[in-house]
C-alpha cells in the first residue's frame, strides 16, 4: 500500500467514526423520509450532503493534510522520504479525505435510492450514472484545487488565510450546488463549436477533465515543493486545453477556417494571460530563481534552465506568441468586421499589459520586503490603469489619459505601441533591480 | 561518500553558502561547527536535497542530490533542528511509515522497526503514541526515523538539544555504533564538548565560507596526539621532534610542544628515549585528546586575522 495513504488511514479511520458517520446519515434519512414520504426531499438533501461532505469538508481535509504538516514540523519527514510526488499527492488526496468520502458515498447511495424510489423510468440509470460521475468529479476537482491552494500557501510560507479559503469554499458551494442540481436535466442541450450537445454528458465530461487537471496540477505543485524538477509541458498543455474548451462557446463551427483559428489563438492568449497572473502572484518574483535560471542559461544547461524558469514567464511567452499569431490572422484583408478583426491586436495589447504587470511584480519582489511585493504591485496597477486614466480628464489632460489606459478596442495598434513603452520601462526596472541585488551581494561577500 | 563542489546558496540579499567544497569520507563522524548564521543548517538542508542551491554540485553515495533528490533520500537520513512527530501515531506506526516511504520492503519493515527501536532504547515503547513521550524519547524516535532505512549518510542538526547529560552520552555512544556499522555522520551542534566525544573530523563554517575541514588528531588510526615539555623550552623541543621519523604536525602551544605520533606505546617509549638521548631534559610527556573548543576558537581566530 502507498505509505502516505496508509499513514492517513491510520490517522483518520477509527471504529468510532466508521460507526458514527453512517449512523448520523441513516438517522437523518429516516427523519427526512418521515417529513416527506415522497423521497424527493431525501434525494435532494442527500446530494447536498454529498457536496457538503466531499466539497467543503473533503477540500478542507485535503488542504489541511499539507498545512498541518508545516504547522507541526512534520513536513521535513515527508520531504525527506523517497516517495514520488504522485504517490505523495494521491496518498494525501484520498487518504486525508477518507472519512468525508465515506460520508459522501453514503449520501450518494441515498441520493440514487431516493431518485429510483421517486422517479423511476426508462433511461434513469444512465442519467443517474452521469449524475454520480459528475458529483464525484466535482468533489475530486474541489479537493485537488484545495491541495494546490495548500501547496502554494506552503511555498509562500503562509499568508493565505484559512478563513479566506473557507469563504472561497462556501462561495463555490453556493455556485456549485444550484448548478449541479440544474445540470441533472436530461433534456437540456448546449452549443459548443456550433454543435448541439446534451448538457449532462457534456458537463460531466468537462468536469471529469478539469478534475483530472486538478489532480495533475496538485502533483506538479507537490513536485515543486519536493524540489523535483518539473517540465513546463503540462502547464502549457493546460492553457491549450482551456483555450480549446472555452473557444467552443464562441459560436464558431469546428470546420477549418481563419475565424476559428483567430478565435482559438485569441482565447489561448487570454488563457495564458490569466495563467501568467495566477502563476506570478502564486509564485511571486524570486530573485534567486531568476539568478539560478540565468546561471543555467549561461552554462548552456537548457533542461535545468527550463525547469528553473518562473512559471509566469512560460505562460507569458505563450501569451505573446499566441497574440502575435492572432494579430497576424486578424489583419487578414478578407475580414472587415471591425470587432472581429480587432481580436488579434487587442489580445496582443492585453498580453503586453500582463507583461508590464509581471515585470512590475518582479521589480517590487526585489525591492520590497517579502510579502509586500504583491500588494505594492496591485496598488500601482490600480494607479496606472484606474486612478490616473480617470483623474487626468478632470484636470484637462484627457489626451494624457490614453498614455495610461490606451484605446484597446478602437485603436489597438496605438494601444500596442503605448503598452510596449510600458513594458520596456517595467522590464528595465526589473533588470536594474536584479543587477543591483547581484552587485550588492558580490560587494558584501567579496565575490 | 559526500562530495560537495563550489556550493553556493543565497537568500534574497544574503549569501548563506559561498562556493564551498569538501569531501567527507565513509564511516566518519564530522562535527559541523560555526557561529550562529554561519550556514550550517543551510548546508545540511542542501545536502539533504531540501533546498536547491544557486550553484554547485552535491553527490551522496554517487547520487546527484540536486538532480535526483528523491533517489538520494534512500541513502540519506536527516534530523531537522525543529523536528516534528505524528503525535497521534504510535512509535511503531511512525517508524513503519518512514521506513516504507524510504523504500523498505514489506518483508523487511517489521524487523527493521523492531531492531531500530531496540537500538534507540524504544523497544518497550513501540505501541505508545509519540505525543505521550518525553522530550528525550521523542528525540530518540526522531533519530530512529532518520536511520530506520539504514542510510549510508545521516545528517543531524542539533541532535542533542534539549537532552539531559545521560541521554547525550547515550547519543554519542549510538553515533559511534552507527559509524562502526559504516554510516557516515555529519553532526551540527553548538555543544563542542559533546561533539569531541565522538567526532573524527571537524568542518568549520563562518559566514558561508569553509574555514577548516580536517581530521581530528586523536581519531587518526594508529596515531596519537602527544604533548611534551622540556627544560630547554618548547622551541628546542619542537626542533628536535621535527627531525624524528613518525612525528608529524609539530606545533608549539604555550610552554609545550604538541605533535602527532604514528604508532603505539612502543613507539612512544622509543621517542622518549630518543629525546633523552638527544640531551633534552623532558619534564612532561603524555598523550592528549584534541580540545575541539580550543581548535575551533583558534581556527576562527586565524581566519579573523587573515581577513
Amino acid at each position: 500500500m502507498n505509505p502516505e495513504l496508509q499513514r492517513n488511514l491510520w490517522l483518520e479511520v477509527t471504529l468510532h467514526r466508521l460507526v458514527l458517520v453512517p449512523g448520523v446519515i441513516i438517522a437523518s434519512a429516516i427523519l427526512l423520509h418521515a417529513l416527506d414520504p415522497s423521497g424527493e426531499a431525501l434525494s435532494n438533501a442527500a446530494m447536498t450532503g454529498f457536496l457538503i461532505t466531499t466539497v467543503v469538508w473533503g477540500a478542507r481535509q485535503a488542504a489541511t493534510s499539507v498545512l498541518e504538516e508545516a504547522r507541526t514540523h512534520t513536513w521535513d519527514i515527508q520531504r525527506m522520504s523517497a516517495l514520488s510526488s504522485w504517490d505523495m499527492t494521491w496518498g494525501k488526496l484520498f487518504g486525508a479525505t477518507v472519512i468525508p468520502w465515506y460520508a459522501g458515498i453514503c449520501c450518494l447511495l441515498l441520493f440514487v435510492g431516493g431518485r429510483i424510489a421517486t422517479d423511476y423510468h426508462d433511461g434513469l440509470a444512465a442519467i443517474l450514472a452521469l449524475a454520480v460521475i459528475l458529483a464525484l468529479a466535482v468533489a475530486v476537482l474541489a479537493q485537488g484545487a484545495a491541495l494546490i491552494y495548500a501547496l502554494v500557501t506552503l511555498h509562500r510560507g503562509g499568508g493565505l488565510q484559512s478563513r479566506f479559503a473557507n469563504l472561497v469554499l462556501i462561495v463555490l458551494l453556493v455556485v456549485l450546488l444550484p448548478n449541479v442540481a440544474s445540470r441533472i436535466d436530461p433534456q437540456a442541450t448546449l452549443s459548443w463549436y456550433a454543435f448541439d450537445l446534451p448538457q449532462l454528458p457534456f458537463v460531466t465530461l468537462a468536469t471529469v477533465s478539469f478534475a483530472a487537471w486538478a489532480v495533475l496540477g496538485a502533483t506538479r505543485a507537490m513536485s515543486m515543493e519536493l524540489k523535483i524538477g518539473t517540465w513546463p509541458g503540462p502547464w502549457l498543455s493546460f492553457a491549450c486545453f482551456v483555450a480549446v474548451f472555452a473557444a467552443g462557446f464562441a459560436g464558431i463551427a469546428a470546420a477549418p477556417s481563419l475565424a476559428l483559428a483567430r478565435c482559438l489563438f485569441a482565447t489561448l492568449t487570454l488563457t495564458a494571460i490569466m495563467q501568467s497572473y495566477v502563476a506570478a502572484f502564486a509564485y511571486p518574483g524570486d530573485p534567486i530563481q531568476l539568478r539560478r535560471t540565468a546561471r543555467a542559461l549561461v552554462m548552456q544547461r537548457w533542461a535545468r534552465a527550463l525547469e528553473d524558469l518562473p512559471l509566469w514567464s512560460i505562460s507569458a511567452a505563450l501569451a505573446l506568441a499566441a497574440a502575435l499569431i492572432a494579430t497576424v490572422l486578424g489583419s487578414a484583408p478578407q475580414f472587415t468586421n471591425r470587432g472581429l478583426s480587432n481580436l488579434g491586436p487587442v489580445s496582443l495589447a492585453a498580453a503586453l499589459m500582463m507583461l508590464r504587470d509581471v515585470a512590475l511584480l518582479t521589480y517590487f519582489g526585489m525591492t520590497r520586503r517579502k510579502g509586500r511585493a504583491e500588494v505594492t504591485t496591485l496598488v500601482y496597477i490600480g494607479i496606472l490603469d484606474g486612478l490616473l486614466p480617470a483623474l487626468l480628464p478632470h484636470l484637462g489632460l484627457a489626451s494624457l489619459a490614453a498614455l495610461f489606459w490606451p484605446p484597446f478596442f478602437t485603436e489597438p495598434l496605438v494601444a500596442i505601441g503605448i503598452l510596449s513603452v510600458h513594458v520596456a520601462i517595467a522590464l528595465t526596472m526589473a533588470v536594474y533591480a536584479l543587477r543591483r541585488m547581484a552587485t550588492r551581494l558580490n560587494e558584501t561577500t567579496g565575490g | 561518500m559526500i562530495e560537495v563542489r563550489d556550493l553556493s546558496y543565497e537568500y534574497p540579499g544574503h549569501r548563506a553558502l559561498d562556493g564551498i567544497s569538501f569531501t567527507i569520507a565513509a564511516g566518519s563522524i564530522t562535527a559541523l561547527v560555526g557561529p550562529n548564521g554561519a550556514g550550517k543548517t543551510t548546508l545540511l538542508r542542501c545536502l539533504a536535497g531540501m533546498d536547491r542551491p544557486l550553484a554547485g554540485a552535491i553527490s551522496v553515495n554517487g547520487v546527484d542530490v540536486i538532480e535526483e533528490p528523491r533517489r538520494s533520500h534512500r541513502h540519506l537520513g536527516y534530523l531537522s533542528d525543529f523536528f516534528g512527530l505524528y503525535e497521534q501515531l504510535t512509535v511503531r506506526q511512525c517508524l513503519s511509515y518512514v521506513g516504507a516511504a524510504n523504500g523498505l520492503t514489506q518483508d523487511m519493515l517489521p524487523q527493521m522497526v523492531v531492531s531500530t527501536a531496540t537500538e534507540l532504547g524504544l523497544g518497550e515503547r513501540l505501541e505508545q503514541r509519540t505525543g505521550e513521550l518525553s522530550r528525550g524519547l521523542r528525540q530518540r524516535v526522531a533519530i530512529a526515523q532518520a536511520i530506520i532505512h539504514a542510510p549510508t549518510v545521516v545528517l543531524l542538526d542539533e541532535p542533542a538539544s534539549g537532552l539531559d547529560p545521560e541521554a547525550r552520552f547515550s547519543l554519542g555512544e549510538l553515533f559511534l555504533a552507527l559509524a562502526q556499522r559504516g554510516m557516515t555522520l555529519l553532526v551540527s551542534s553548538h555543544i563542542l564538548a559533546e561533539l569531541e566525544a565522538y567526532s573524527s573530523h571537524m568542518l568549520i563554517l563562518r559566514d558561508g565560507k569553509l574555514v577548516e575541514h580536517r581530521q581530528l588528531a586523536g581519531s587518526i588510526e594508529n596515531t596519537t596526539l602527544m604533548e611534551a615539555q622540556a627544560l630547554e623550552g618548547p622551541q628546542a623541543l619542537a626542533a628536535a621532534l621535527g627531525v624524528i621519523p613518525g612525528v608529524n604536525d609539530v606545533a608549539v602551544v604555550a610552554q609545550s610542544a604538541r605533535f602527532a605520533l604514528a604508532g603505539t606505546a612502543v613507539e612512544q617509549a622509543a621517542l622518549l628515549q630518543a629525546l633523552l638521548g638527544a640531551g633534552l631534559r623532558i619534564s612532561h610527556f603524555a598523550a592528549v585528546t584534541e580540545d575541539l573548543q580550543l581548535s575551533y576558537i583558534q581556527a576562527l581566530g586565524a581566519q579573523h586575522r587573515s581577513i
